[in-house]
C-alpha cells in the first residue's frame, strides 16, 4: 500500500474495492453459512440416529443374554435395515450369528457374518467377523471355506486366534502336520488371555504323532 | 504477506477465503488454541490427556505399596507406573474409537445408569440431592460427570458386544469336552529319591571338599549390634494425667469457639410469586399479600402453595423446603426465617426471585452439647493432645543431644530418663524387634551410622514410635565356619546323590522296560514301588509332575507308549501308557462360560490392534 496516501484516498480506495468485490464478500459469507446450517444439521441427524440405534442395541445384548431368540432378531433386524449408518448395524450382525449358532442354523449364521464384513466400517470388527465365519464354516464341515476366509484379509493382532482356527480347519481336513504347524504358531505368538492355551495344547496332542503331510 | 491478500481479495479468492475461514473457527472453535502444555501426559493421536486424573490414580496404587515398603523398590515403582499409562492409553484409545466410529449413549441410557448407581441411591432410590452433594464433594460439575459416564458407558457398550456375541459350536465343545474329560490308562513305577538316601554316603572328606569349592555360598550376611533410645507414643499417653478443671477451662475454651453446637436448622414452607416480564413488582406483591391473608383467615397453606407458588421444586409438595441451614438461602429469605417464631407465618418477603409467603414448621439444633456429655472424649482428646506435644518435645530433644554428643546415647537416655536397650546379630533383612522396622534397617546400615560411628537421626519408625540408635559392633560378611554349616552340606549332598542314584536306577529300568520286560517284573527287581494300570483323569491324585507327562505323551497307536520323568521331591518314574479313553459327551458342559472366555480373547486382540495403530506420545516423569 502506498504510505504517501492520504486517509481519504484511502478511504476511496476501500469503498472502490468493496464495489467491485463487496457482493463476492456478501455470496462467501452467505455460502459459508450454509454449509455450517447443513453440517449442523448433518450432525444432529447422525447423533440422533445413532442414539436411537444405541438405545435398540442395548435391547438387543439384554434379549441375547437372556436366550430371548424372536425379540433378539426383531432388534436385530432394526438395526440392520434403518442404521446402517451406525456402528450398530455391525454388531447386530455379530449377535446374530451367535443367535443362529445357538439354534443350530449354521446357513443363517454365516449370511450375517458375511454381512458383517461385506459392510462393516471398523477393520477390526471385520477381523472378528472373518474369525467367527470361519468357525461356522467348521460347523458346517467346510474346512477349505475356512481356511479361505481366514486367509482373505491382514488378520493383525488377531493372528494367534487366526492360526488357531487354521489348526482346526486342517485337522478336520486330516493333514496333522499341517494342524500342528498352526496350532504351534498360535501358542508362539498368542499374548496372555488372547487364547485358551491348554485347550491348544491338547488339540495339539489329540493330533497324535504327526508326520509331514505331502 | 498481508499485501498479497489484499492484492488478490477479489473475486473468488476473497469467497474460498471467507468460507474456510468461517469453518475453521466452527468447526474447532477458538477454546482448542490452548497451550497449556506441561498440564499434559500424554498425546494419543493427537489428544491431550491432562496429568491430573491419572497422577491421582498413580498415588493411590503407590500409596498401596507404601505401607510395605520405606521406600518403594524402583523397579516396582516402575511397573506401577507402566501399568497406570497404559491402562490410560488404552482406555483412551478405546473411547477415540467409540467415538469416531459413531458409538453414542442416548440421555435415557445416561439416565438410567446414574440412577442405578448405588452412591447416589439413598435408601435404595436415586437422590438428587445425594446426587449434586457426591459430585460437589469431588468438585466435579454434573455436565463433566455426565460426560465422563457417557464416555465410560460408550467404551463398555462396546466391550460388551464383542465379549456377549462370541459363540461356541457345538462341535468345539464337544471335542472340548472329549479332551477335557479324556482318561489315560496307565501302570508306573516309582524309584523314590528318599529310599535312596538310606543307601548313599556322604564322607567328612566330601563334606570338606564340597566346603572348600564353594566358600562363596557359605557367607554369614553381614550384622550389627545396636543401641538405641525407643520413644514410644502410646506409653506417654498412658502417663498422662488430666484433671478435672483442665477438661472444663478446654470444654468453656472450645464452646465459646462454637464446637458442640450443631447449626441451626429450620423446617419451612412457602409460596413464591415471582416478579418477570409477565407480572409486575406492584402485582406480585398483591398477589402474595392476598395469599398471606387467606392464609390467616384459615385456609390451608400447602393447599395454596400448590395453587399459586410460582417454586417447581417446592409446590407439588405444599411448598415444603425441607430442613436447611442459614446458608442455604438468599440474604432477605435467610433473615426473615431466622428471626420468626416457630408455627409462625410471615410475608410478603421480597428477594431477587419475587415475593415470598412464609410459615415456620419447626426448628432443631443450634444448642451446646452439655459439658457432662462430653467429659470423657474431652478428657482423651486432651490427654492426646498434651501426649502428641510431649512425643515431639521428646524427640526434639533426642535429635539434639544424639547430634551434640554423637559418640554416645547415654546422654539421651538419661535426659529423656528413657532406657538404653539394644539389639544383636541384626542383618539387612528385616527381623523381631526394632528390626521389623525398615526405616531402623536403613538407618543401621547407613554411612553416618556404620562406617562413621555416630549416632543416627531420630528415626521415625512408625506414627508412634522414634528411634535413635548407634552401631556398637559390626560383624562383615565372612565365610561361616565349616562346623557350623556341615549339616547343611551333608543334607544337600546326601539328597543330590539320593537322586543320581534314583536317576540312575530309574533309567536302568526304563531301559528294561523298553528293551520289552514288563514293568511290574522290572520294577520288583529293582526295587521300586509299582502301580497297577489304572484309569486317571487330568484331575487324578497323581505327582502333578507325572499326571503332566502323561497327559502330554503321544497317543498309543499300536504299542504303548513308554515315559519316564522326574518327580518333584527327585524320584525318578517310569510309565507305560496303553490307552486314551475320550471324555464322555452325553451331558456337555455350559456353552456361555467357554464363549465368554473367547469373546474375552477377542476383546483383547481387538484393543490390541487398536493400541498398536494409535500414535502415542508419553511423558512418564510427569506423574512423579
Amino acid at each position: 500500500m502506498d504510505e504517501f496516501q492520504s486517509e481519504k484516498e484511502q478511504i476511496d480506495e476501500l469503498k472502490k474495492w468493496w464495489k467491485e468485490n463487496g457482493n463476492f464478500v456478501i455470496t462467501g459469507l452467505a455460502l459459508g453459512v450454509l454449509v455450517l446450517g447443513g453440517l449442523g444439521y448433518w450432525k444432529n441427524y447422525k447423533i440422533t440416529q445413532a442414539e436411537s440405534a444405541s438405545a435398540i442395541y442395548e435391547q438387543l445384548i439384554q434379549a441375547v443374554s437372556t436366550g430371548n431368540s424372536d425379540a433378539a432378531r426383531n432388534f436385530a433386524g432394526q438395526l440392520d435395515q434403518q442404521y446402517h449408518g451406525t456402528p450398530y448395524a455391525a454388531q447386530a450382525g455379530l449377535a446374530l450369528a451367535r443367535l443362529y449358532v445357538n439354534d443350530n442354523e449354521p446357513a443363517q449364521a454365516a449370511n450375517a457374518l458375511q454381512s458383517v464384513i461385506d459392510n462393516a466400517a471398523d477393520e477390526h470388527v471385520v477381523r472378528i467377523a472373518r474369525l467367527r465365519l470361519a468357525k461356522v464354516q467348521l460347523m458346517q464341515d467346510q474346512p477349505d471355506a475356512a481356511i479361505a476366509t481366514l486367509a482373505a484379509g491382514d488378520p493383525g493382532e488377531f493372528a494367534p486366534l487366526y492360526h488357531e482356527a487354521r489348526g482346526d480347519a486342517y485337522a478336520e481336513k486330516g493333514e496333522p502336520g499341517n494342524a500342528e504347524r498352526e496350532y504351534q504358531a498360535a501358542l508362539d505368538s498368542a499374548t496372555p488371555g488372547l487364547l485358551d492355551r491348554q485347550f491348544v495344547e491338547m488339540k495339539l496332542n489329540a493330533l497324535g504323532t504327526a508326520e509331514p503331510d505331502a | 504477506m498481508l499485501q498479497t491478500i489484499r492484492d488478490r481479495s477479489t473475486g473468488w479468492v476473497s469467497i474460498f477465503l471467507f468460507v474456510i475461514i468461517t469453518l475453521a473457527f466452527a468447526l474447532w472453535g477458538v477454546g482448542n488454541y490452548d497451550f497449556t502444555g506441561s498440564n499434559i501426559i500424554a498425546k494419543v493421536n493427537g489428544e491431550e490427556i491432562p496429568t491430573e486424573d491419572i497422577r491421582r490414580v498413580y498415588r493411590a496404587q503407590m500409596q498401596q505399596y507404601q505401607q510395605f515398603y520405606d521406600e518403594v523398590p524402583a523397579e516396582l515403582q516402575e511397573q506401577v507406573r507402566n501399568n497406570v499409562l497404559e491402562g490410560l492409553v488404552r482406555d483412551e484409545v478405546l473411547s477415540q474409537h467409540t467415538r469416531e466410529n459413531g458409538y453414542r449413549i442416548g440421555d435415557a441410557s445416561l439416565v438410567n445408569a446414574i440412577q442405578d448407581m448405588p452412591m447416589f441411591q439413598d435408601q435404595g432410590s436415586f437422590s438428587p440431592d445425594l446426587f449434586r452433594a457426591r459430585l460437589a464433594a469431588q468438585g466435579l460439575s454434573p455436565q463433566y460427570f455426565e460426560e465422563q459416564m457417557r464416555r465410560s458407558l460408550r467404551v463398555t457398550q462396546l466391550q460388551q458386544a464383542l465379549r456377549s456375541t462370541a459363540f461356541v459350536t457345538p462341535q468345539e465343545l464337544a471335542q472340548r469336552t472329549r479332551l477335557e474329560r479324556e482318561q489315560r490308562r496307565a501302570d508306573w513305577a516309582q524309584v523314590s529319591a528318599t529310599e535312596m538316601a538310606n543307601q548313599v554316603e556322604v564322607s567328612e572328606a566330601d563334606i570338606e571338599q564340597y566346603y572348600n569349592d564353594n566358600e562363596d555360598s557359605f557367607m554369614s550376611a553381614e550384622a550389627v549390634d545396636l543401641e538405641y533410645v525407643l520413644i514410644d507414643a502410646d506409653a506417654i499417653a498412658a502417663g498422662i494425667e488430666v484433671s478435672e478443671d483442665e477438661v472444663r477451662e478446654f470444654y468453656e475454651r472450645e464452646r465459646e469457639a462454637g464446637r458442640f453446637v450443631a447449626p441451626e436448622e429450620r423446617r419451612a414452607r412457602h409460596i413464591l410469586v415471582t416478579v418477570d416480564d409477565d407480572t409486575s413488582d406492584a402485582d406480585a406483591r398483591n398477589l402474595a399479600t392476598e395469599l398471606l391473608g387467606r392464609i390467616q383467615g384459615g385456609e390451608d397453606f400447602a393447599t395454596l402453595a400448590s395453587e399459586f407458588s410460582d417454586d417447581p421444586g417446592s409446590a407439588p409438595d405444599g411448598g415444603d423446603l425441607g430442613w436447611a441451614g442459614r446458608d442455604v438461602y438468599v440474604g432477605p429469605f435467610a433473615d426473615a426465617l431466622f428471626s420468626m417464631e416457630e408455627g409462625a407465618l410471615t410475608g410478603p418477603v421480597r428477594t431477587d426471585f419475587g415475593y415470598h409467603v412464609i410459615q415456620l414448621d419447626e426448628v432443631r439444633g443450634g444448642e451446646a452439647q452439655p459439658f457432662e456429655e462430653l467429659r470423657a472424649e474431652l478428657q482423651a482428646e486432651l490427654a492426646r493432645r498434651q501426649a502428641e506435644e510431649e512425643f515431639f518435645d521428646l524427640s526434639e530433644t533426642a535429635e539434639d543431644l544424639a547430634f551434640e554428643t554423637p559418640d554416645s546415647l547415654q546422654p539421651v537416655a538419661d535426659a529423656l530418663g528413657l532406657q538404653l536397650q539394644s539389639a544383636t546379630g541384626i542383618t539387612r533383612a528385616p527381623g523381631e524387634g526394632i528390626a521389623a522396622y525398615p526405616a531402623v534397617l536403613s538407618a543401621a546400615f547407613s554411612d553416618l551410622v556404620l562406617e562413621e560411628r555416630e549416632n543416627s537421626d531420630v528415626v521415625r519408625a512408625d506414627e508412634q514410635t522414634r528411634i535413635v540408635l548407634r552401631v556398637t559392633a559390626h560383624y562383615p560378611p565372612a565365610v561361616r565356619p565349616l562346623a557350623e554349616v556341615s549339616d547343611e552340606i551333608r543334607a544337600m549332598l546326601e539328597q543330590e546323590r539320593a537322586e543320581e542314584l534314583a536317576a540312575e536306577r530309574g533309567e536302568a529300568l526304563l531301559a528294561r522296560v523298553h528293551a520289552g520286560e514288563a514293568l511290574s517284573v522290572v520294577a520288583e527287581e529293582l526295587g521300586a514301588t509299582y502301580n497297577e494300570p489304572d484309569l486317571y483323569r487330568r484331575t487324578s491324585g497323581l505327582p502333578p509332575a507325572l499326571r503332566n507327562e502323561l497327559f502330554v505323551a503321544s497317543r498309543p497307536a499300536d504299542e504303548p507308549v513308554i515315559g519316564s520323568v522326574t518327580l518333584e521331591d527327585g524320584s525318578f518314574a517310569v510309565f507305560v501308557l496303553s490307552e486314551v479313553v475320550p471324555g464322555d459327551t452325553t451331558v456337555l458342559p455350559e456353552a456361555d462360560p467357554v464363549a465368554t472366555q473367547a469373546g474375552q480373547g477377542h476383546l483383547l486382540a481387538y484393543i490390541a490392534a487398536l493400541r498398536a495403530d494409535a500414535k502415542v506420545v508419553l511423558i512418564p516423569e510427569r506423574l512423579e
